[in-house]
């Protein structure tokens, strides 16, 4: 056990996936995850396109060819030795610098974001029945007064494939809705209450087909809440494949506890520019309705991001963010900014992001925030 | 090793998500505490708690002492309380709340009244 810990501590990961692989012609996320909404643990194919197609191939040996790269992209650079258990560890943290160059109000923090162990068993010709379980540390928020365990099992669920793109899944699972972007902080992820803390259990059908991809799910809330905050309801997500490369797509989910009904839609597309760059695009409503009427109201958000390849294992992007918390209001939010993300070889990935908020009204005017996120993540 | 590797994700599991604080944001909740407070509180529920309900907590904050160890306001000094120098009534360096107008002026002096009257 205690090198089980020592394993934890030393280590380092995410849990989403990272949609703009659109832009190397995946359309579908179930090539590359168990999960076929994608994030969570890679497959072993997933892994070897990380090694080869996504990393820079910079820090390998030159002696190394494609085919030795990928045969140690394996957990701690190892071909598995048999079929059916895969193990991952993943960790991600950030340096987060809010009001940069402020004399009075610049401050500093870093920020473990992430660290997760993950076990995969599987059985059956490709991978028939799989059972995947992810438990990780995921921070108390930060200043609150109610202090709870920082460890968490963030998915386990047993999946059942009928066929190779037919499949249904039970358990613990994050909720099928709208583009999986990384940010757990966009608005797109927290407006209709699908960041990273937000899965449930519940059982999601996902049928893949020529051109079309479908999600089904009913859930019942995290099992481990008291009974009246648990968010019970079912989503519903269809993806087109359009001019063959790519995707649009739409979302509706209907989900409510003993005091808070949300009504949220989607609708998104992931656009293939080739060579790895891509365009990803979502805009969506959020409906909410409450016992005591506090806080009723319609939450509008939008999201466009952009990611340009310029080279192997570097991604230039744009993030763009657009929030209104409530129609009703004339106020609304922007926030954007450039970041870039490297992959100095397969299990290391270093990534800067800058953000500008900006706040619209023609009531109030106030100045632009700026933060910078110096992010590290590390999977084995 | 391995056995010992799934054993981990039996474990308890964490209930912190955006649903954790409902009851107390979207309930009949009624708080205790100075008169102030009890004015006060029903406009950060609406204001600010329906963003901050989970990854600052605010929904549990229900009582003065609350707040204070918080460290978002500090006792009968507004102008060193972020809750209130934040908010877009304050002047340009306030931001929030995010993707909304300010506040109408009597629910940010409803505010201000409260913390320049606490009694530490």
């Amino acid at each position: 056990m205690k090198y089980l810990i020592v394993l934890f501590i030393l280590s380092i990961q995410s849990s989403y996936a990272y949609v703009n692989y659109i832009g190397h012609g995946y359309t579908s996320c179930l090539n590359c995850h168990y999960n076929p909404t994608g994030g969570g643990a890679l497959n072993d194919y997933g892994r070897v396109v990380s090694a080869t197609l996504i990393s820079s191939g910079a820090l390998y040996p030159k002696t190394w060819n494609e085919e030795k790269v990928a045969y140690t992209s394996g957990f701690l650079f190892r071909k598995p030795k048999q079929n059916w258990l895969r193990t991952q560890i993943n960790y991600r943290g950030f340096q987060l610098v809010n009001n940069p160059g402020s004399a009075s109000k610049e401050t500093k923090s870093w920020i473990n974001m992430q660290f997760d162990g993950r076990a995969i068993v599987k059985f059956g010709e490709q991978d028939k029945f799989i059972g995947v379980f992810n438990y990780g540390y995921s921070p108390n928020p930060r200043n609150s007064t109610l202090k709870q365990t920082e460890w968490r099992s963030r998915e386990h669920y047993l999946g059942y494939r009928i066929t190779p793109k037919a499949g249904i899944y039970a358990g613990m699972m994050d909720k099928v809705f709208g583009l999986k972007v990384i940010e757990h902080i966009s608005y797109s992820r927290f407006v209709p209450q699908v960041a990273q803390n937000d899965q449930t259990h519940g059982v999601m059908g996902h049928y893949l087909g020529d051109n079309w991809e479908g999600f089904a799910q009913g859930f019942v809330g995290n099992l481990s809440q008291d009974e009246n905050v648990r968010m019970k309801g079912a989503s519903l997500m269809g993806e087109r494949t359009v001019f063959d490369i790519h995707r649009i797509g739409a979302s509706v989910m209907k989900s409510s506890n003993t005091v808070l009904d949300v009504m949220s839609y989607s609708a998104h597309t992931k656009l293939n520019l080739k060579d790895g760059s891509a365009v990803l695009a979502e805009l969506g409503e959020s409906q909410f309705k409450s016992e005591n009427g506090v806080g009723d109201r319609t939450s509008r958000y939008g999201l466009l991001q952009t990611y340009l390849r310029p080279i192997r294992g570097v991604y230039y992007l744009t993030n763009i963010e657009y929030y209104k918390k409530d129609t009703k209001d004339e106020a609304y939010t922007v926030r954007w900014g450039p970041g870039i993300q490297y992959f100095p070889i397969q299990r290391l990935e270093l990534r800067f992001d800058m953000y500008n908020t900006r706040n619209f009204s023609s009531k109030s005017s106030n100045q632009d925030q700026w933060m910078y996120l110096l992010q590290t993540h590390v999977w084995l | 090793m391995r056995y010992g590797f799934l054993l981990l994700f039996l474990i308890s599991c964490q209930d912190m998500n955006s649903n954790t604080f409902d009851v107390q944001q979207y309930g009949p909740s009624t708080v205790s505490g100075s008169s102030n407070f009890q004015a006060a509180f029903p406009i950060i529920k609406a204001r600010c708690a329906t963003c901050h309900p989970t990854h600052s907590g605010w929904s549990s904050y229900t009582t003065e002492e609350a707040w204070l160890a918080s460290g978002y306001i500090t006792a009968q000094n507004p102008d060193a309380s972020s809750l209130i120098t934040r908010i877009k009534n304050y002047g340009p360096s306030g931001d929030m709340p995010l993707g909304a107008g300010a506040l109408p002026q009597s629910e940010f002096d409803t505010l201000v009244n409260w913390v320049q009257n606490i009694t530490p």
